[in-house]
């Protein structure tokens, strides 16, 4: 397995090696002599996770440095290595430097192993945090690209059959007012209908007074008139020419003759 | 909990800095108070979690520095603050090493000095807790 970076920062050389010779099997370790050179170290190897730095150095102090690196890599973890202890580098150290861990020197190998050791776990942890929480992230962002698809295209089916009822509903409108002009011939046919059968009614009673007159003739006993359906009474030639276009020529028969005639001539012959 | 930021919990044997103290700042923070370790983690108990808790170091009975290391242990995400009038080496070490302090104030404190730095200490805890729910809400989704 590969092993983690820390970089720890020192003026003074034996401490350098001193601090490789011990950690070295354990940890992939960088030494800076000075603030600056840490921060260009730190530039190149993002991935450092533990910086341990000494306080009183020429140029840059510890608390300077290791705030720096709280700016340019806050996932680092930080702490003090330092043998003098002034309280206002302390309090420093906790408000600027964000120190994890304050140790003395010189130091005990086996505190600065646990202390190293923690710190690194907390590295670890931090990181895994990290990654958990952009892996969900981005798998967040997709979901809601993709509930914003979804909604994207329900949008637009519904708008589809948003249009395609309007449609139905026009074609309705179209088809009630085609039923409406439907029922009002069919009533207007029904009315029609009506009167046709009324007709027909008043045809067929026609017809059959008509009949019952053909039947059965009234004709008055003396004049021989007959009568007609409006109750007129009518020359018989008059009646049967108007309801049969029978035309008459009027003869005398012998009886007639012999009793009507002869006794009418006998009557002109008599002189007077 | 209103429009308040969040809950801080301060700890002092002085009276009067706890009423100066919920005076000052109640008009933004939800403030609690207790006169001792002992008092603060039964609050702690009652209440529940709290977004900040900021402590006096010396206190008769249990020290600032003991009170928060418990913090630590029973409410991992508490962010831990020190106020101290006294800044002894030992103390100032402990507060690293063992309190993981966010901050170390030294009395007596600047009132906007304090309100700024509670203010982003329970920035802090907030953010911590919003990705803590995000993340597991995301996996109860999962």
């Amino acid at each position: 397995m590969q092993k983690t970076p820390v970089l720890y920062i020192d003026d003074e050389v034996i401490n350098l090696i001193n601090f490789k010779e011990t950690f070295g099997d354990t940890y992939d370790v960088f030494v800076a002599g000075s603030g600056n050179e840490a921060l260009e170290i730190i530039a190149e190897n993002k991935e450092i996770a533990v910086v341990l730095s000494d306080q009183r150095m020429p140029g840059m102090s510890g608390t300077e440095l290791l705030a720096r690196v709280n700016e340019i890599a806050p996932n680092c973890e930080r702490i003090m290595i330092t043998a003098y202890t002034d309280p206002g580098d302390l309090i420093d150290a906790i408000n600027r430097g964000h120190v994890y861990r304050y140790v003395v020197k010189p130091w005990d190998n086996d505190e600065l192993r646990v202390a190293l050791a923690h710190t690194v776990e907390r590295f670890r942890l931090k990181q895994q945090n990290r990654a958990l929480t952009d892996e969900l992230q981005e798998k967040n962002e997709r979901l809601v690209s993709l509930n914003n698809e979804l909604e994207a295209r329900v949008l637009a089916r519904t708008e589809a059959l948003d249009l395609a009822n309007v449609k139905l509903k026009e074609k309705n409108i179209d088809l009630e007012q085609a039923n409406l002009t439907i029922n009002t011939q069919s009533e207007e046919l029904r009315q029609a209908n009506e009167r046709l059968v009324c007709r027909v009614e008043e045809l067929e009673n026609a017809k059959k007074q008509v009949e019952t007159l053909q039947n059965l003739l009234p004709i008055c006993s003396y004049c021989k008139k007959i009568r007609d359906d409006n109750n007129y009474w009518q020359d018989l030639e008059a009646y049967f020419h108007h309801n049969t276009d029978m035309l008459f020529t009027h003869s005398i028969c012998p009886t007639c003759y012999k009793d009507v005639v002869e006794s009418q001539l006998k009557v002109m012959k008599k002189p007077r | 909990m209103g429009e308040k930021k969040g809950r801080v919990l301060y700890v002092d044997d002085e009276e009067v800095n706890l009423t100066n103290f919920k005076e000052t700042l109640s008009d933004e923070f939800e403030i609690f108070t207790a006169l001792s370790g002992e008092v603060a983690l039964d609050i702690l108990k009652k209440q529940g979690e709290m977004a900040l808790v900021v402590s006096d170091q010396r206190m008769p009975g249990m020290s600032g520095i003991e009170l928060l290391a418990q913090v630590k242990m029973q409410y991992p995400e508490t962010i831990r603050m020190i106020i101290s009038a006294y800044t002894e080496i030992h103390e100032l070490i402990d507060a690293i090493n063992q309190a993981e302090v966010y901050r170390y104030f030294v009395k007596p404190w600047e009132e906007e000095q304090l309100r700024l730095t509670i203010g982003n200490a329970v920035k802090t805890y907030n953010l911590a807790k919003e990705i803590k729910s995000f993340v597991s809400t995301r996996r109860t989704q999962e």
